[in-house]
C-alpha cells in the first residue's frame, strides 16, 4: 500500500469527518432550539423536525464524496488500485471542498434553522420562509459538493 | 288645663310673680335662641365653605393615589408611605360659645426634616407626590372641619333645647299661668260680690226689722 | 459551540413564551370590558389562566399578578443559562423587602404582608436575617443596608432609608449587569429616573436632597442640579444634547398642559420598551430572556392600571391615556 493510497484515504476521511461534524453541530443546535419550542408548545414538533433535518444534508454530501473516493481506490472489491502520490494528493484535494464547506455551512445553517424555529414559534405560518433562509446556505454546500464531485471524476486512476 | 291653686290672694300674688318671671325668661330664652341661630348659621356657612374646599382637595388626593395605585404595586406603595416623616401632635380643649362647650383642636407638626415626602424617588410614581402634598395641605383644614362639625352638632342640640324651652314657656306655662290668674281673679271677684250681696242682704234685713 | 449552543434552547423557548404575552388586542378588549369582572374574564383566556384558578373576582387581581410574575420567574429561571442575571433582576425585590423590614423594624411594627416572594432571598429567610441585624446578608447587600441604617440613625429621616437603598441598589445592579444589553437598560432607567426626580424636586420645591439622584447615570449630576435650580424654561434645553431630548421635551409639554408627570412616566416606559425590543433581533444570547422578564413586569403594570381603572369606574379614555405600548 503506497503513500498515494493513504493520501486518497485521508481525503475520503476528511470529507466524511468535516462535513459530518458540521452537520452534527448544526442538527444538534437546531435540536436544542426545537426542544425549547416543543417544551412550551408540543405542536411545534413536526415543523421543528423539518428545519432540523436541513443542516444534516452536508453530512450526506460528505458521505457521498467519501464513498465515491473509497470506491475509486478499490476498497470495495476488485483489488486495491496502485496509485501514485500525485493521484493520491489529487483525490485528497478533491475531497477538501465538500469537507471544509460542509463543516462551515452546516454550522451556519444550524444557526439559521435554530432561529428559524424561533420564527416559526412566533409565526407558525412562516415555516416556508424559515426554510428558504436555510436553503440559501444549502446552496453553497451544493456548490462545494458539485466541485468535489467533478474533481473526483476528473482524477484518472 | 289650669294649675291647681286655692283661689286666694296669696296664691294670686305668687302666680303673678311667676308669670312675670316666665315672661322675662321667655324673652331671654328667645334672645338666646336667636343669637344661637345667628351663630349657628355663621358656623354652617363656614362649615359648608370649608367642606367644599376639603372635598375638592381630597378629590385631588384620591386621584393622585389612584394613579399611583395604578402604576405601583400595592407593596411598593405601602412601603413608600409606611414610615411617615412628620408626626402631628393634636391637643383638644373646650371653648364656650353662648354656654355651649365646643371643641377646639390645636396641632403641631413634629419631627419635620427636609420635606414632607417619606419615600425615595426611584420607585415611586410622581403622582404620589401630589397626593401627599395635597394631603398635607388638607390635613389642617380637616382638623378644623372636624371641630366645626362637632360645634355645629353641639349648637344644634343647644338650639333645639332652647327652642323647646321657649315653646314650653310660650305655649304651656305662660298660658296656664294666665288662665289660673284669670280664674283666681274671677273667683276672688265672685267671692267679693257674694260677700257684698250678703252684706247688703243683712243690711236690708236689719232695716226691715227696724233696728 | 459557545454562545449558540448555550442559548439555542432558552431563546427559542422564550420566543414561544413571547407569543403568549398580552398583545394590543387583548389589552384593548380589557379596556372595553364593561366592568372589572369581565376584564378579568379576558385575562383568563390568556396564559394568566394558569395562576387564576379560583381567584376570578375583580378585587383579587393583585394576587393574580403576583402569582403570575412568580410563575414566570420560576419558569424562566429553570432554563435560563444565566442564573446570575435572573438573580440580579430578582435582587430588586430583595431590596424592596429590605426597605420594608428596615422601616417596620424602626417603627416596631409587623408588615410581613408587604414582603414579596419574588426576590432571590425568600422573605422568611430575609426576615430571619433582619432579626439578626442583617449580618447574614450577602456582603454587597450588607454594606448598603449598613449605610442606610447609619444615615437613618444620624438624621431620623425615613426618606433616607429609601434614598440610600435605591442608590445602593442601582449601583449594585449596574456594576453586576455583566451583559451590555442589561447594563444599557439600567443606564437608561437611571438617567430617565434622575430626570424625573429633577422634575419632581422642582415641582414640589422639596429642596434638593443629597442622594436623591441615582449613580452611574450618563447625565451629569451637575446638569440635573442646575435643572432643578433654574427656571422651567431652562429645564428642557439642558437635556437637548442627550438621547432623551424627545422624551423630556414631550414630558415637559404635558406637564405644563395637564400638571401631571404621568405622561412622562408613560413616555419613559415606552422608551425603555423600545430599547428592550432590540432583543428581538438577538438570536443567541441572554438579551431575549432579560427582555422577556422585563416586558412581563411591564405587562403586569398595564393589567394593574386597567383593573384599578375598572374597579374605580374610570372612563376608558382616562385609563388609556396612561396605558403604554406592549412588548409583543
Amino acid at each position: 500500500m503506497g503513500l498515494g493510497l493513504v493520501l486518497g484515504l485521508l481525503g475520503a476521511g476528511l470529507a466524511v469527518f468535516l462535513a459530518g461534524t458540521g452537520s452534527a453541530i448544526g442538527v444538534g443546535l437546531t435540536g436544542q432550539a426545537a426542544s425549547g419550542a416543543v417544551s412550551e408548545d408540543p405542536d411545534m414538533f413536526a415543523k421543528s423536525l423539518i428545519l432540523q433535518i436541513i443542516p444534516g444534508t452536508q453530512g450526506i454530501y460528505g458521505f457521498l464524496i467519501g464513498f465515491l473516493t473509497i470506491q475509486r481506490l478499490g476498497f470495495l472489491g476488485g483489488g486495491l488500485a496502485s496509485i501514485s502520490v500525485e493521484t493520491g494528493l489529487s483525490l485528497l484535494m478533491a475531497c477538501l471542498p465538500v469537507g471544509i464547506v460542509g463543516l462551515t455551512s452546516a454550522i451556519a445553517q444550524g444557526k439559521v434553522t435554530a432561529t428559524g424555529i424561533s420564527l416559526v414559534a412566533k409565526r407558525p405560518e412562516e415555516l416556508a420562509k424559515a426554510m428558504i433562509f436555510a436553503v440559501m446556505v444549502e446552496f453553497y454546500a451544493i456548490l462545494a459538493f458539485l466541485v468535489s464531485f467533478l474533481m473526483l471524476q476528473g482524477v484518472t486512476i | 288645663m289650669e294649675i291647681k291653686a286655692s283661689p286666694n290672694r296669696m296664691q294670686l300674688l305668687m302666680l303673678k310673680r311667676r308669670l312675670t318671671m316666665a315672661r322675662r325668661g321667655h324673652k331671654l330664652l328667645k334672645d338666646k335662641r336667636d343669637e344661637l341661630m345667628r351663630r349657628f348659621m355663621e358656623l354652617i356657612d363656614r362649615n359648608r365653605e370649608l367642606r367644599d374646599e376639603v372635598f375638592a382637595q381630597l378629590n385631588q388626593v384620591y386621584q393622585g393615589f389612584l394613579v399611583a395605585r395604578g402604576v405601583m404595586s400595592p407593596q411598593m406603595l405601602e412601603e413608600a408611605i409606611m414610615f411617615p416623616k412628620e408626626r402631628l401632635a393634636l391637643s383638644a380643649r373646650e371653648e364656650n360659645i353662648m354656654s355651649v362647650r365646643v371643641p377646639r383642636f390645636e396641632w403641631q407638626k413634629e419631627g419635620e426634616v427636609g420635606d414632607i415626602y417619606p419615600y425615595g424617588y426611584a420607585h415611586t410614581s410622581a403622582e404620589l407626590d401630589r397626593a401627599i402634598e395635597a394631603l398635607s395641605e388638607v390635613l389642617p383644614k380637616m382638623i378644623e372641619l372636624a371641630a366645626l362639625e362637632k360645634s355645629a352638632e353641639l349648637m344644634a342640640e343647644e338650639i333645639e333645647k332652647t327652642r323647646r324651652r321657649v315653646n314650653a314657656l310660650e305655649h304651656v306655662l305662660i298660658p296656664r299661668l294666665e288662665e289660673t290668674i284669670k280664674f283666681i281673679t274671677m273667683k276672688l271677684d265672685e267671692t267679693e260680690r257674694a260677700t257684698l250681696t250678703r252684706l247688703m242682704k243683712i243690711k236690708d234685713m236689719l232695716q226691715a226689722r227696724g233696728v | 459551540m459557545g454562545q449558540e449552543g448555550k442559548y439555542a434552547y432558552a431563546v427559542t423557548r422564550i420566543r414561544v413564551l413571547e407569543t403568549r404575552l398580552l398583545d394590543r388586542g387583548k389589552i384593548d378588549r380589557m379596556l372595553d370590558a364593561r366592568d372589572a369582572a369581565s376584564a378579568l374574564r379576558v385575562l383568563s383566556e390568556t396564559e394568566y389562566a394558569e395562576v387564576m384558578g379560583e381567584l376570578a373576582e375583580g378585587e383579587r387581581y393583585e394576587e393574580i399578578l403576583g402569582a403570575e410574575l412568580k410563575r414566570v420567574y420560576q419558569v424562566v429561571g429553570s432554563f435560563s443559562p444565566d442564573p446570575d442575571l435572573i438573580d440580579l433582576l430578582r435582587s430588586r425585590y430583595d431590596f424592596q423587602n429590605i426597605k420594608v423590614l428596615l422601616k417596620a423594624g424602626h417603627l416596631g411594627i409587623d408588615r410581613d404582608d408587604l414582603l414579596v416572594a419574588l426576590g432571590s432571598i425568600p422573605p422568611d429567610r430575609l426576615k430571619e436575617m433582619a432579626a439578626g441585624d442583617f449580618v447574614d446578608l450577602p456582603p454587597a447587600y450588607r454594606q448598603i443596608v449598613a449605610e442606610a441604617q447609619e444615615e437613618f440613625k444620624s438624621t431620623g429621616d425615613p426618606q433616607l432609608i429609601d434614598l440610600v437603598i435605591d442608590r445602593g441598589m442601582y449601583d449594585y445592579l449596574y456594576t453586576n449587569a455583566r451583559v451590555d444589553f442589561l447594563r444599557g437598560y439600567f443606564l437608561r432607567l437611571i438617567d430617565l429616573t434622575n430626570i424625573k426626580t429633577a422634575m419632581r424636586l422642582k415641582r414640589s420645591r422639596a429642596g434638593v436632597i443629597r442622594w436623591a439622584f441615582l449613580p452611574h447615570g450618563s447625565v451629569d449630576p451637575r446638569l440635573l442640579l442646575e435643572a432643578v435650580r433654574e427656571p422651567w424654561d431652562a429645564f428642557g434645553p439642558k437635556f437637548a444634547a442627550t438621547d432623551y431630548a424627545a422624551v423630556v421635551e414631550e414630558g415637559l409639554r404635558q406637564l405644563e398642559a395637564k400638571g401631571t408627570l404621568t405622561d412622562y412616566e408613560c413616555l419613559v416606559d415606552e422608551y425603555l420598551l423600545a430599547y428592550l425590543r432590540q432583543a428581538k433581533y438577538v438570536a443567541f444570547g441572554p438579551e431575549p430572556i432579560l427582555a422577556y422578564l422585563l416586558a412581563k413586569e411591564l405587562e403586569g403594570r398595564l393589567v394593574r392600571l386597567i383593573m384599578v381603572g375598572k374597579i374605580n369606574n374610570l372612563p376608558k379614555e382616562t385609563i388609556k391615556e396612561r396605558l403604554c405600548d406592549v412588548y409583543a
